[in-house]
């Protein structure tokens, strides 16, 4: 039985880490809990299939335990653990070689029924059709709601990159979307 | 103007109160706007409710947990996370302050020590130069009385005060006082007030023999001797650190499901029976691991000098005591505030009018110190009996203050610690424009509650 710890921060439970095996199983559980949720929402929205959602989650939580041995401090827990499942994401990506052509959102989204589709799964279609780049930074600030720097820490863009990619996405999205709402208004 | 992208910048929180008021007069009178407007907010919305009902499928949980050889927490543990309590303002200070706790913790000592040297030591202030007081006549034993900060190692009750040239002018008169001194007068202390100089220590007095009445010179010893109080003698380390386990003060031990306070069965600790045992049975669960930051801590540091001086009073329990309050910065770290009362060995020279006095005396002083402990958990058994080591920077009312010590922390339940330990410190002091140094080491005990 793990007991609950929640009246640690995040530094303590991360340098707790790399203490006895009682004490770190106890201080991963806290941290899990904590972030589980979100980190899977990220895994699952970035990722191109469910199967490759939990695999990369898997992968970031084992990689984020290894790199706690070696560190000694940490500022922003859940943009540590995010910035270890991009360059995961972005690793796996680059070594499957996935392209997704943007030319094809309005075609995917056709081919759709959108009467039978909510706009939650819609709009998880269309975002599979977006670009690694646009993609990324949508989930971030849309579905995360990171601030504009959070998102600058773990990508390591500009604000003002940030801020248009966002907005492009966005557009994007909805002139996937655009079916959904024209059936939906009539 | 595109619309659309203030709509967008407004519900991403990023639209100044201008363009937030162009916008609505436009959704006021254009039906389109508005329809785009709850697209976008609709898409908003979806995607928050979906953040929250979104989890990882338990077979993840299961292959994460399984990976690393812990124990699967239960799924009602991964529903109920919780967080430190802690406001924005006060979590970022804090994170700072964790993150440079080496730096501040260094600089506060730094500034502490200098300031304190600056204001008490290095600059020989009135209240400390001794050419102002009308202490010419310095004797050689204790000076222990607290309202004399430093100089002072004449007996108030002694009514000795001669200036120098009355001295030299009026020798019988003076050796006629001096013989009146009550305390300590032995042959040969009254041998040594015969000294027209009033040049106590045996070395002076060896190097002014010529200058001194010889035949009183021949049996002149150093001060010391003359006046050493048997019941000054400090018992052995083992005594020590038997009276502090035998005390006869109350113990304290607190439930962990009421938070009540109750007194331990028997105040000495080696006695104590359910709260020692129920302390190991916590170190190998991860309810051992202490939650608590703050800790007052009360100790007696059994001190001894390479200055050797009489002291006329027994030393009792009261002296050389400290408080101190201790914040936990982590699970290693932490610092403290402390304020003690101990006795400092000084042994000086001071010169006016030409003449050489000396002073050998030890006065009791309050100091204020800070301190940075580390806690080497990892070296002992974690949370239960581990070793520290600690610095300290501060001052006292005559200089700064420097201690260092180390020893091991006994943790038999979650709020209450012991600890035993070695303490070295130097206290400096200024006189005459001369900067010293006051060496004390010795064995400290005490003892500590958490909360």
């Amino acid at each position: 039985m793990v007991k609950r710890r929640n009246k640690y921060t995040d530094l303590e439970l991360f340098l707790a880490l790399k203490k006895s095996k009682a004490e770190a199983e106890m201080a991963f559980a806290e941290i899990y809990a904590r972030y589980s949720h979100r980190v899977f929402a990220y895994c699952h929205k970035v990722s191109s299939t469910p199967q490759d959602a939990q695999d990369l989650f898997q992968d970031t939580f084992t990689k984020f335990f290894s790199s706690a041995q070696t560190r000694n401090t940490i500022g922003n827990m859940f943009g540590f653990i995010l910035k270890i499942s991009r360059n995961i994401h972005l690793n796996q990506k680059r070594d499957k070689k996935i392209f997704v052509n943007i030319d094809s959102l309005e075609i995917a989204n056709a081919e759709s029924d959108p009467k039978r589709l909510e706009l939650k799964e819609v709009l998880t279609l269309s975002l599979e059709m977006l670009e690694f780049e646009y993609r990324e930074v949508f989930v971030l600030r849309h579905y995360q709601g990171l601030s504009y720097t959070e998102i600058a820490d773990i990508t390591g863009l500009s604000i003002p990159t940030l801020k248009n990619r966002y907005w492009r996405a966005k557009e994007m999205l909805r002139t996937a979307l655009t079916p959904y709402f024209d059936n939906m208004s009539n | 103007m595109n619309y659309s992208r203030l709509i967008h910048d407004y519900l991403d929180g990023e639209l100044d109160n201008v363009n937030q008021d162009l916008l609505f007069s436009e959704l006021a009178q254009n039906q389109d706007l508005r329809i785009d407007f709850s697209q976008q907010l609709q898409m908003q919305t979806v995607a928050r409710n979906e953040m929250n009902s979104m989890a990882p499928p338990l077979e993840a949980t299961n292959a994460i947990f399984s990976g690393l050889g812990f124990t699967i927490p239960s799924q009602d543990f991964l529903r109920n996370a919780g967080y430190a309590r802690r406001t924005a303002i006060l979590a970022a200070f804090l994170a700072f302050f964790t993150k440079n706790v080496a730096v501040i913790s260094a600089v506060s000592i730094i500034t502490l020590a200098t300031g304190a040297g600056i204001y008490f030591g290095v600059y020989n202030r009135p209240g400390h130069d001794f050419s102002s007081r009308d202490h010419n006549l310095p004797v050689s034993h204790k000076a222990s009385l607290p309202s004399v900060p430093i100089s002072s190692s004449v007996e108030t009750s002694l009514n000795n005060k001669l200036s120098a040239s009355e001295n030299s002018q009026n020798n019988s008169a003076l050796n006629s006082n001096l013989n009146k001194r009550s305390i300590s007068a032995t042959e040969k202390n009254s041998a040594n007030a015969h000294n027209y100089r009033n040049t106590i220590n045996s070395t002076q007095n060896r190097n002014n023999a010529e200058n001194t009445f010889g035949e009183n010179n021949q049996t002149n010893n150093n001060a010391t001797t003359l006046n050493v109080a048997p019941e000054t003698e400090q018992s052995g380390l083992l005594n020590q650190f038997a009276s502090l386990f035998f005390t006869e003060k109350p113990a304290y031990t607190r439930d962990r499901r009421n938070s009540a306070f109750k007194r331990m069965p028997n105040s000495s600790i080696l006695e104590i029976n359910a709260p020692f045992t129920s302390g190991f049975e916590s170190t190998y669960s991860r309810e051992s691991l202490d939650d608590t930051q703050w800790q007052i801590q009360f100790r007696r540091t059994s001190n001894q000098s390479t200055i050797n001086v009489p002291v006329v009073n027994k030393m009792d329990w009261r002296e050389n005591l400290s408080l101190g309050v201790f914040y936990r910065l982590s699970y290693y770290r932490s610092i403290a505030v402390e304020l003690g009362y101990e006795r400092f060995s000084q042994d000086f020279t001071y010169s006016k009018n030409g003449q050489k006095y000396h002073y050998l005396q030890a006065p009791l002083l309050f100091w204020l110190v800070g301190t940075y402990r580390l806690n080497m958990m990892d070296l002992g058994i974690p949370n239960t009996l581990y070793p520290y080591a600690q610095i300290s920077g501060g001052g006292t009312t005559v200089g700064p203050l420097v201690k260092i010590q180390s020893g091991l922390t006994f943790c038999p339940v979650n709020l209450i610690k012991f600890s035993v330990g070695l303490e070295a410190g130097a206290l400096g002091y200024n006189v005459d424009g001369v900067y010293r140094v006051s060496p004390n080491y010795g064995l400290t005990i005490g003892g500590g509650i958490s909360f």
